[in-house]
Order: C-alpha cells, then sequence, then structure tokens
C-alpha cells in the first residue's frame, strides 16, 4: 500500500517528466525550420519499482535519455545524392553557357563563316572591284575577331572557374575546421554526459557534413569515440577525429593558369586534382576537362585548319601586282608548355605539317629512356618517338632541341591557343590573290581543232614559279609535229625540253612529260585533234586581273573537307562542335533534372524520419498537457490525503 | 506516411518553381517563333540547322552569282550584235563595191563609210562593263585589248582566258569570250587566220585603190558566221544560267521548308501547352495557400 508520501514523489516524477517533455516539444516546435535539424523524443521509463509485502510497488517515471529521431542510412543518401546535385548544378550551368555562346548568331562561328565566304565569292563575280576585295579583308577580319571573342569568352570562363574554384577551396577548408572543432565538442560532451548523446551538436555537424558535401565529394566513416572522419577523391584525409588539413589552389606545371588543387598534411604537400570528385569543386573541374578544354581545342583547330588551307591556296594565286600570293591569315601555331619540375635544357616545338591529321588533342611528350614517348591524352595511347626530332606525327611536326633528362616533360597542346592566336595577315586589297599564275594559249595560226585547258596549278612551291618572281621559269610551248607527236620546248631560249605521243581520241595531261617526267609544278590539258604544227603555250599570267580562277578555288574552301583526312569542312566542323556542346548540355540539364528529384526524394524520406510536423507536435503538446494536469492532481490527491491523516491525528 | 511540416513549403515552391521555369521556357519558344532555342534543346536538330542555314546562304550566294552572269552575259550579247549588225552593213557595201559600174569616187565614199564602221567595230570589241572592265580582253581586264598601231594595224593585248563564275554548287559558267576567239582568230579565203580589223582594213585599201574586193566578202561572211557561233554559246549559256537559277530557287524554297520544319514552333500546340502549364502552375499556387492554413493549433483554445 502507497503511502502519501510515495504518491508525491510519483506525481512530482511524472511532473518532471512531462515537463521535460514539453519542453522538448516546444524545441521540436521552434526548429520546424531550422536546416538539419533532427527531432527530438524525450524516451520515458518507469522508476525501479520497489519490494513491499505483497509485491513490487511502482514509484513514478524517470526520463532515460533525450535522444534524436535519425537514419544514418537515410543520411548518407542525402549526403551522396547532394554532393552528385551540387557537382550537376555547377558543371550544368557552365555548359550551358558555352552552348549558349555557340549557338548565338552574334557570336557563333557560323554566320561568320558564311560572310567571309561570300565576299570571297564577290570577290570571284567581280575580282577587279576593289570594294569587293575590301569587304573580303573586313569580312576575313571580322572573322578573325569572332575567334577572338569566342575564345575570349571561353578563355574568361576559364580564369572564372579557377576563381570559383579558390572559393570553394576557402569554403572547404572552413568547413573542415568546423567539422573538427565539433567533433571535439562531441568527444568531450559524451564524456561528460555518460554516454547520452549532445543531439543538437550532432545535428550540428551532419549539418556542415552536408554543407561541405556540396561543395566537395566526401566519404565519412565513424570513430567509436564519437567523432567522425571526412576523407575525399581516394581516401585522402580531410577532417581525421579533431584535426583538418588543408587544400589549397596551385598552378598546373606546365600551365599556371590552370588551377590545381593540393592537399596539405602536415608538412607535405601533394596535388590531388585528379582524384576529386563530386560537389561543386568536382563540377567545375569536370567542365573544365570535358567541356571548356576541348571546346577551345575544337575551335583552334576549325581556326588552323582555316588558316592553313587558305593560306595555302592563297600562295597557288597571283595578286593584282602580278605576285604570288603571301598569307592570308597568321597561321596559329600549337602551344608546347614545358613543365617546371623539368631538370634538363631541352627545348621542344610544333608546327602543324598536316591539317587533315590534326586532332584536337593534347598530348604528353615524356623523354624516358633516352627516347621521347609522346601520349594522346584523350585515347591515353603512347607511342615511342626517337631520341630526337624532328618527329612528324598526328598532323604535327615536333622538333626538340638541346638535351633533356630522363623525367622530363612538355604538354603539346596543338590546337588550345590557335583561335586567339589567328590573325588577318593582309592589310592591302590589292594583294589578294584572285589569279591564277598561269595562263596558256593556242597560236592564233592553229589549224586543227586542238585546245588547251586553262591549267591547274598543283606545286606552287615548284621552281618554275620560284626561280623568278612574276614569271614562269620556263614558259613553255608545246609544239606538234604530227597529229600524234608533240614537242615540249622553253619558249625563251627555244631549248627542246622533251617529246611526246598524243592520241586526238582521248585527249592528254602535258605533264609529267613522258620521257623525262617534267613536272613545273602545274598540269595542262590538250583536247581535240591538232593539226601538224599547231602549238600551244603556257605563260606566266601578267596583267590577268580579270582572273578569278584562284578565287573560285578559295570559295571553294567552304564546302571542302580539309579536316579528318578530308572528310569534314570547317562550317561542319564547327556544326559538329556545337552539336557536341549541346548534346552535352542537354545530358547535364536532363541528369540534374533526374538527380534534383533524387536528392528531393532523399531528402523527403529523411525528413518523413527526422522532420518536425507541427500538427503531431500539437497532438504532443496536449498529450503531454493533460499528463501534467493529471499528474498534478496526483499531487493534489498524494497532498489531501496526508492532510486527511493529519486531520485525523490532530483530531485525537 | 509521415510528412515533415516544412517540407509541404518547400515541395510546393520546388514544384512551382519547376513549373514556372517550363512556362517561361514556352513562353520564349512562342516569342521567337522558335523550337529551338539554343542546341542543348536538340542538339542533332541544332546540326541540321547550322548546316540548312549554311545551304540557303550559299543557294543565296549562287542567285547573286547568278545574276551577275547574266549582267555580263547580256552586255556581252549586246556588244556582239551590234558588231553582226556591222558586218551586216559592210557586206551590203562589198556586195555594191564589187558591182563593175562604180566609180573611183563611189569607192571612195564606201571606203569612207568602211573606215567609220571598223571604228565603231573597234569601239565595240573594246567594250567595258559598269565596273570598267574590259569584255573582250581575256583574264586581262585592266589592258585595252584593241590598239592600232602607226600603220592602223589592229593588235589584240589580251590573252585567251575566259572568267567561269560558280552558280551552283558543281555548275560553274563561262561568263565571257577572249577577244582572240571572238574577233581575231578567223579562218581567211587565203589560208591562215586573218583579224575582222585587217579583212576590213584590206577592203579600205582595196577600194581606196579602186580594186573590186572578191576575197573580201568570203571574209566577212567568214567573221560574221564566227560572231554567230560565238553569240549561239552566250545564247546558250544565258538559257544554263537561266535553267540553273531556277533549280537554285527550287532548292532555296524546299531547303527554307526543311529549315522550317526543324527549328520552326508548331504553334497551335505551343499555345495549348502554354495554357495547360499555367493551369498547373494557378493549381499548385491555390493548393498551397488553401493546405498552408491548416494546422491543428488553429484549433487549440
Amino acid at each position: 500500500m502507497a503511502s502519501g508520501g510515495d504518491l508525491l514523489g510519483i506525481g512530482v516524477s511524472a511532473l518532471l517528466a512531462f515537463q521535460r517533455s514539453l519542453a522538448t516539444t516546444g524545441h521540436n516546435i521552434s526548429n520546424v525550420n531550422t536546416d538539419g535539424y533532427s527531432r527530438q523524443t524525450v524516451d520515458l521509463q518507469s522508476n525501479t519499482p520497489q519490494f513491499a509485502s505483497n509485491g513490487y510497488v511502482g514509484t513514478g517515471v524517470q526520463i532515460s535519455s533525450v535522444t534524436r529521431v535519425y537514419n544514418e542510412f537515410l543520411s548518407n543518401q542525402v549526403l551522396a545524392n547532394n554532393t552528385a546535385n551540387s557537382r550537376l548544378t555547377s558543371y550544368s550551368q557552365f555548359t550551358n553557357q558555352v552552348n549558349n555562346l555557340l549557338a548565338d548568331p552574334n557570336t557563333g562561328l557560323s554566320s561568320g563563316l558564311q560572310n567571309f565566304f561570300g565576299a570571297i565569292q564577290d570577290v570571284a563575280n567581280d575580282p577587279t572591284s576593289i570594294p569587293a576585295r575590301q569587304t573580303m579583308l573586313s569580312q576575313g577580319q571580322s572573322l578573325v575577331d569572332r575567334f577572338h571573342s569566342l575564345d575570349g569568352s571561353l578563355g574568361s570562363l576559364s580564369q572564372g572557374i579557377t576563381t570559383q574554384l579558390s572559393s570553394e577551396i576557402t569554403s572547404i577548408n572552413s568547413l573542415a575546421q568546423s567539422i573538427a572543432k565539433v567533433n571535439n565538442d562531441i568527444v568531450i560532451a559524451t564524456g561528460m554526459a555518460g554516454g547520452q548523446p549532445p543531439n543538437d551538436l550532432l545535428d550540428q555537424r551532419d549539418n556542415l557534413i552536408q554543407q561541405l558535401s556540396q561543395h566537395i565529394g566526401v566519404t565519412v566513416t565513424n570513430q567509436d569515440n564519437g567523432a567522425k572522419n571526412i576523407f575525399i577523391g581516394n581516401g585522402q584525409n580531410l577532417v581525421v577525429g579533431n584535426q583538418a588539413m588543408t587544400l589549397s589552389v596551385t598552378g598546373n606545371q606546365y600551365d599556371p593558369t590552370q588551377a590545381e588543387i593540393s592537399l596539405t598534411t602536415g608538412a607535405s604537400s601533394a596535388t590531388v586534382t585528379n582524384s576529386l570528385s563530386g560537389g561543386t569543386v568536382g563540377g567545375l573541374l569536370d567542365f573544365r576537362d570535358q567541356v571548356l578544354n576541348p571546346t577551345r581545342n575544337a575551335l583552334g583547330r576549325i581556326a588552323i585548319s582555316m588558316a592553313q588551307s587558305l593560306n595555302d591556296q592563297h600562295h597557288a594565286g597571283v595578286t593584282l601586282n602580278g605576285q604570288l600570293g603571301l598569307d592570308f591569315f597568321t597561321p596559329p601555331t600549337p602551344q608546347v608548355l614545358t613543365s617546371s619540375s623539368n631538370t634538363g635544357g631541352a627545348s621542344v616545338s610544333a608546327q602543324v605539317s598536316d591539317v587533315s591529321a590534326l586532332t584536337a588533342d593534347d598530348y604528353l611528350l615524356q623523354y624516358a629512356g633516352g627516347v621521347y614517348k609522346l601520349t594522346n591524352l584523350t585515347s591515353n595511347t603512347t607511342q615511342t618517338l626517337g631520341a630526337s626530332g624532328p618527329f612528324t606525327v598526328a598532323g604535327l611536326t615536333i622538333t626538340t632541341s638541346g638535351s633533356a633528362n630522363a623525367g622530363d616533360r612538355f604538354m603539346i597542346e596543338p590546337t588550345r591557343a590557335a583561335a586567339a592566336g589567328l590573325g588577318l595577315a593582309l592589310n592591302d586589297p590589292r594583294d589578294i590573290a584572285a589569279a591564277a599564275p598561269i595562263a596558256t594559249s593556242a597560236a592564233g595560226n592553229n589549224t586543227g581543232t586542238g585546245s588547251i585547258s586553262a591549267g591547274a596549278v598543283t606545286d606552287i612551291s615548284n621552281v618554275a614559279f620560284t626561280t623568278t618572281a612574276g614569271a614562269l621559269t620556263p614558259p613553255i610551248s608545246i609544239k606538234f609535229t604530227s597529229p600524234t607527236t608533240y614537242q615540249i620546248i622553253n619558249t625563251s631560249s627555244n631549248a627542246l625540253l622533251d617529246t611526246g605521243t598524243y592520241s586526238p581520241g582521248t585527249g592528254k595531261d602535258i605533264f609529267p612529260s613522258d620521257n623525262l617526267a617534267l613536272d613545273y609544278g602545274y598540269q595542262v590539258h590538250i583536247t581535240g585533234s591538232p593539226a601538224t604544227g599547231d602549238s600551244f603555250a603556257v605563260n606566266y599570267n601578267t596583267g590577268g586581273s580579270g582572273d578569278n580562277r584562284n578565287a573560285l578555288a578559295l570559295a571553294g574552301l567552304q564546302t571542302k573537307g580539309v579536316l579528318d583526312g578530308g572528310a569534314t569542312s570547317y562550317p561542319q566542323a564547327n556544326g559538329q562542335l556545337v552539336a557536341k556542346v549541346g548534346t552535352q548540355s542537354s545530358n547535364a540539364q536532363n541528369n540534374l533534372s533526374t538527380q534534383g528529384m533524387l536528392l528531393a526524394q532523399a531528402k523527403s524520406q529523411q525528413a518523413s524520419v527526422s522532420g518536425v510536423n507541427l500538427d503531431e507536435e500539437a497532438a504532443n503538446m496536449l498529450k503531454f498537457q493533460q499528463a501534467y494536469q493529471a499528474a498534478a492532481q496526483v499531487i493534489s490527491i498524494g497532498s489531501s490525503l496526508f492532510n486527511t491523516l493529519l486531520g485525523a491525528v490532530k483530531g485525537q | 506516411m509521415r510528412i515533415a511540416t516544412s517540407q509541404i513549403t518547400d515541395n510546393a515552391v520546388a514544384s512551382m518553381q519547376d513549373m514556372q521555369t517550363q512556362l517561361a521556357k514556352t513562353q520564349q519558344q512562342l516569342s521567337t517563333g522558335k523550337r529551338v532555342l539554343t542546341p542543348a534543346d536538340d542538339p542533332s536538330a541544332a546540326a541540321s540547322i547550322l548546316s540548312l542555314n549554311q545551304t540557303i546562304s550559299l543557294t543565296q550566294q549562287y542567285q547573286r552569282n547568278s545574276n551577275v552572269a547574266q549582267t555580263r552575259l547580256n552586255l556581252e550579247e549586246t556588244s556582239l550584235s551590234g558588231a553582226s549588225d556591222i558586218l551586216q552593213r559592210v557586206r551590203e557595201l562589198a556586195v555594191r563595191a564589187n558591182n563593175g559600174t562604180m566609180s573611183a569616187s563611189d569607192r571612195g565614199a564606201i571606203a569612207a563609210e568602211v573606215t567609220q564602221l571598223s571604228q565603231q567595230l573597234q569601239g565595240l570589241a573594246n567594250t567595258t562593263d559598269a565596273s570598267g572592265e574590259y569584255l573582250f580582253a581575256g583574264f586581262k581586264a585592266d589592258t585595252q585589248p584593241f590598239t592600232a598601231n602607226g600603220a592602223g594595224v589592229i593588235a589584240y593585248n589580251g590573252d585567251q582566258g575566259s572568267r567561269l563564275l560558280q552558280i551552283g554548287p558543281q555548275r560553274q559558267i563561262e561568263v565571257g569570250d577572249s577577244g582572240a576567239s571572238v574577233f581575231m582568230n578567223i579562218p581567211a579565203s587565203g589560208g591562215g587566220v586573218q583579224s575582222v580589223f585587217d579583212t576590213l582594213n584590206k577592203f579600205v585599201s582595196d577600194l581606196n585603190a579602186n580594186t573590186a574586193s572578191q576575197s573580201t566578202i568570203t571574209d566577212i561572211d567568214s567573221a560574221a558566221n564566227n560572231l554567230l557561233t560565238v553569240r549561239a554559246k552566250v545564247g546558250a549559256r544565258l538559257n544554263a544560267v537561266d535553267s540553273q537559277n531556277s533549280i537554285n530557287t527550287g532548292y532555296l524554297t524546299q531547303t527554307q521548308s526543311a529549315l522550317s520544319n526543324v527549328q520552326d514552333l508548331d504553334y497551335a500546340s505551343a499555345i495549348s501547352k502554354l495554357n495547360q502549364q499555367s493551369l498547373a502552375l494557378q493549381a499548385a499556387q491555390n493548393s498551397y495557400t488553401k493546405i498552408q492554413g491548416l494546422s491543428l493549433f488553429n484549433y487549440i483554445r
């Protein structure tokens, strides 16, 4: 049988328990909008009963613990989805910028190319017109400007990435330090409370880790003392117990403008860029490696191929002043970067030797075992080149000089800086080589029906063109000694150079000549039936201002395959680039929206376990209030029982 | 399932934002009339759009080139028809001069007219186009092709080149003939070749010597025939330009409609999409404000 004192004790224990429960409900309500808060519950337990003669008698209630409602698995799911979501957010945001840049009619290449080649066609229509030639130069300049502004925008994205990486690293360092500090607090608090969980500190740490995971992908492990260890990349320590390591942004060993990330552990420091993934940092690095640099390379490849093929064709023409054409564009040169850790004195340079074999890939040249080895960084294939250059590989001629030490490395980026390096070389409209260098003619008194083609240049570097500027050396006559035989004669010395045979039915390419295989760097074709004594002449195209043959050839480059072994024209290469970045951007957006849904699901699952529901708290509040009121009644009854007893004793 | 109170707001806001993004995109499509706003909307369509746009711009360029070709060929035809008229008149005079009854002074008068006609012909042979290029100089467009030396003999200073213009993807057409082929290398009655100017000069000197000039009629006929051959070629080229032009126009129309298919917006479906999306957004906003007001706390007094 319980005494009045017991009843008071029981009532007080209940009052305290429900007061605490109400306080926890209030705490839950007040944190309904706190990020990372897990609702808390008061775990009640009945007190140890007292043994009375007739059995165990209850002694009220006690609070065994205040715990948070938390599921580690769900929390880890949110963590993983958070990392993936932030990665995709930054990746997709930047990719989208490149996508818009390439597609915009005002900044994209496509209309610039169209206008430039349209201007070449207009020169072909009227080759003596100085205004038409001036327009071609202006359109050439504005095409160059487009390359520059596109590459400039991509370059500023690259700088933006470096800046953003720095601020990301600052945030990561500060979060890592906070986590280390909270780890420390948790270990101490847990110890002081005899193993009771410091709920709000745990929430705070989880929230910090969630924040960290938005910046960078992390792995979390639990220590026995309650601390959590954080790893990044392939298991590099970021936080161990109460110790936080420091990340820093450094310059690439080849190109200081490309940011790398180093991890400092104690006294040693190592570059960890390539092992990092996830989070905003992972998104930025992925964007730089998968979108930005390949886009700059592809753009540069178009610039190089355009400059080179247009220059080659321009060299094969004659200007209004009767001279062979010079460079139309300033051709960009491939970029070779020397590692800052090289110990040897070798220097390496590269030239484009074959545009059709040129790739948009980057190459690593390493010196080891007495030979240079070249690795394509896109396909990751390595080939051994030899002890010293020049090497002709991948459309490049790589020249080495000086002596390299084992382990020395060079980064060859054939097209990265090419769009920025493109320039317009001509500034005088008369210097546009619209004409072809040779002019053919049939003698006026020919009696046969033979005719000679206008001729086509096959090799402008032939001595026939280079010996004397503005003249053909030698000028040639083709004189028929019978309807089926002819002589090739040097017109200026009258010397017989070679003879040949002709069949009237099929016509004939004259060069290389029949017996001596003479080749003067051009081809002429004779058709029809020349009569004995007929002759044809090939001379330098002097005064041929109305000739547009080379302008037609230049205009034809718009649709001619010059890249990928002759399969791709530059407008096509541009189309491929636009489609590739478009695909990357659209994939990123799709992945982002999928990832966004996964994240929302993971968060809502976590919230459905740990989140505060106000209706639930309201109901709990009523429940605890009623229990509290009942407990107060218990005390009141206990008190009146005691008073009854006191009154009975007083009355005696 | 249990739900956290904050989730109600978070989810509602997220879904409203999502709907607003879609609505903004549909609105942008409607205001530009384009289905593909950036390559990311449809990467393969974006590549087709670029290549179709290039085809359109090239075809328009070919049309411009065709117009240039037509202008030049028409100018050539006009000059050649003038030259034919002159030769026709000279032939009449030659027939008359060969009449035995003609006196020396009659022949002198004819000689004077033929000299005039010869100069006129020379003028036609030196025709320039609007930008001052000599039409019959071959490639040497800046060199006057026909000049007389001290003895009055006309020499050809041009070359045998003839300009080609690109009027279709695979179609180049000659837009001129060198003066050599039109006026110079004409088979002569006495064998070899002779220029039409030499023929006229010889006629004049025969007339001045008061002799009949039998070979003149043959030579003028052969020069006139040569002109006719060249004019026939010019006519054929003009036809070719015409037909290429109509091919280009048809191709342009086709390409533009292909571009429209790939790039342009289907307004009917876009507008109904816009209506659906704005309806969904309104519903979301409405339901959120209703749910937001529900709380057990409202009933605790």
